[in-house]
């Protein structure tokens, strides 16, 4: 079996300027958050994003000048807020916008991952997403005589980026206590590079007593990091929620270019590691609380 | 909101000429104890949707029950073909439709949605896919001129499953979770039927909400049967009762012997314990058992 093992470093120097990003994530939970700090810190350019629903990890790609463009179904913080860099860079045109419902996104991405043309769905019929997309979107008849279907255009990802419970080191990854999210079924699948960080590394023993929780084999997968609390702030049920107060710290300085410099210096581009990057999140007690899934941080 | 039934009452459930889906794969999971009862009830005319599939659809060939199978495999897989199933094919009493797996999971997929048709790639190439204009058809995209098979929705009256746990309100668990096709059915169909190895409380759904299968809204019937898949496995309880399977198999070589067989050790005992009794009761049981581990 072929190691899959390396650093965030080497993982994400497997992404190209210009590529296509999947990335996990459903607004204020389970994003590869390492990983995106990582494409930050390496002043990756021009990437095409693919996301379901994006939250905190948009923003900070929007204000890092890292993406220029984005295929997915929502961008929002949900109750923290909207995300306003990226808000403000789609205004300005600096970011494309491919808009899509959850379902035609997971349809691209599966006619993707089947090698189809494409896949049918019924979800946007009477909606004006057809229309604004002749690219990617397109009535079809259904050669049986039955109703039309919109075909949703295969999307093939450059590289997928995925956070997980547990992997061994021949990249066997697994999810505890089962997958929640769509996107974590359909993106791998979809793209020709896995990139995956866990919270534990554990022997391929470990991964045998359970073979059920297994959502990827190590051939699927590229480049695997262990990151623990790899998806703060966002997320990651059941070991922690997310973190309310470092939400509320982003988006009160959000708005301010000036501030946000500020934040991804402290946050970002300053910790060369993981434990660097979780102390300046306020360390240890952050670490208690967001264990605790604090409602009010 | 009690969906607690006996299984003689779940089976009183099907009609005579309904299209039936059996879950389960091959030798794993079949419905055999709600298979058993509907033979009992002398169904007539159904219609078995059975991606892949052996001994259940060989007894409800056997007992008359079936006019017509759509199907990917019917086999005992290592242990032989169906015999059964093969002699009724063979003369004609049977109607087969053939598909692959995938063919078959892409038009329930379809049921499912409710879309008109789903594209595969699986089955080009073959002559699958002309045996059956009506419903498998050769397409080509016109953006990319890419070849594919549309596949149309296969509506399913009953889908029958065995399972390992449900509550009284009709909440399914599969441990560990689900290996088989069965999702395909019990999407497809209009309705669920499930036989569990045993009922238990509310609570622990309530308790491990991630391990449910199925939620209660789309079963429709839940009979405990416990062993309620043998002579099939039902992993990581039991396995499949080889011996059962190769006395099957000799018995059905001779029309007589295979009738005593299919008396005293099949159709005969009036209930799912009592045929497992008649093959071997206690011993047969700790045969198959698989160590908890």
């Amino acid at each position: 079996m072929q190691e899959k093992l390396t650093t965030l470093a080497e993982a994400i120097a497997l992404v190209d300027d210009g590529n296509v990003v999947a990335l996990q994530n459903m607004a204020t939970q389970a994003a590869p958050m390492a990983l995106v700090r990582e494409l930050i810190r390496q002043e990756k350019r021009e990437l095409g994003l693919v996301v379901l629903v994006g939250g905190m990890a948009v923003d900070w790609l929007a204000a890092a000048g890292v993406i220029n463009r984005l295929i997915g179904a929502a961008v929002s913080m949900e109750q923290f807020g909207l995300c306003q860099q990226y808000r403000k860079a789609v205004e300005a045109g600096r970011i494309r916008v491919e808009e899509l419902s959850e379902t035609l996104l997971n349809a691209r991405l599966g006619a993707g991952a089947r090698n189809l043309p494409f896949l049918p769905s019924r979800g946007a019929i009477g909606s004006d997403l057809i229309a604004q997309n002749p690219e990617n979107l397109k009535m079809l008849d259904d050669p049986f005589g039955g109703f039309p279907v919109v075909a949703c255009r295969a999307l093939i990802p450059d590289v997928a980026l995925i956070h997980a419970h547990r992997a061994d080191r021949y990249g066997n990854i697994q999810y505890e206590p089962t997958v929640l999210w769509p996107d974590i079924g359909i993106m791998p699948k979809a793209a020709k590079c896995v990139i995956v960080t866990a919270e534990e590394i554990v022997d391929t023993e470990v991964m045998r007593r359970h073979p059920d929780r297994t959502i990827l084999p190590g051939f699927m997968v590229d480049a695997l990091v262990e990151v623990p609390f790899g998806a703060h702030p966002t997320s990651f049920f059941p070991n922690y929620g997310y973190d309310s107060r470092f939400h509320r710290e982003w988006t009160d300085v959000s708005r301010d270019d000036e501030a946000v410099s500020a934040f991804l210096d402290r946050h970002v581009l300053t910790p060369s590691t993981q434990e660097e990057y979780l102390d300046a999140a306020g360390g240890v007690a952050t670490l208690s609380r967001i264990e605790k899934w604090e409602k009010r941080g | 909101m009690d969906k607690v039934l006996k299984i003689e009452q779940a089976a009183a459930l099907v009609t005579d000429g309904s299209i039936l889906a059996l879950g389960g794969l091959s030798m794993n999971s079949s419905p055999m104890a709600f298979v058993r009862e509907l033979i009992r009830q002398g169904k007539k005319n159904l219609t078995l949707v059975a991606i892949v599939n052996g001994m259940a659809v060989d007894w409800l060939v056997a007992a008359d029950c079936v006019r017509r199978v759509i199907s990917g495999l019917v086999s005992f897989e290592g242990m032989g073909l169906a015999p059964n199933f093969r002699h009724a094919v063979e003369s004609g009493v049977v109607t087969l439709e053939e598909y692959s797996e995938y063919l078959l999971i892409a038009r329930l997929r379809a049921a499912a949605t409710n879309l008109p048709f789903i594209p595969t790639k699986a089955g080009l190439g073959t002559d699958v896919i002309g045996l059956h204009p009506e419903t498998t058809r050769l397409e080509t995209d016109p953006v990319t001129g890419e070849a594919y098979v549309a596949c149309t929705p296969l509506p399913v009256d009953v889908a029958i499953v065995h399972a390992h746990a449900a509550d009284v309100l009709g909440n399914v668990r599969v441990d560990p979770k689900l290996l088989w096709m069965d999702n395909e059915i019990v999407n497809a169909a209009a309705k669920t039927i499930v036989t569990v190895e045993t009922i238990v409380p509310h609570s622990s759904f309530i308790a491990e909400p991630h391990r449910t299968t199925w939620p209660r809204f789309i079963t429709d019937a839940v009979a405990e049967v416990p062993w309620g898949a043998y002579p099939t496995s039902c992993f990581p309880k039991y396995g499949h009762d080889k011996a059962f399977f190769s006395a099957y198999s000799k018995a059905a070589r001779n029309p007589e012997c295979f009738r005593t067989f299919w008396d005293s050790r099949l159709a005969g005992p009036d209930t799912h314990a009592a045929f497992l009794q008649a093959n071997g009761g206690a011993a047969t049981v700790n045969r198959i058992r698989r160590p908890t581990t």
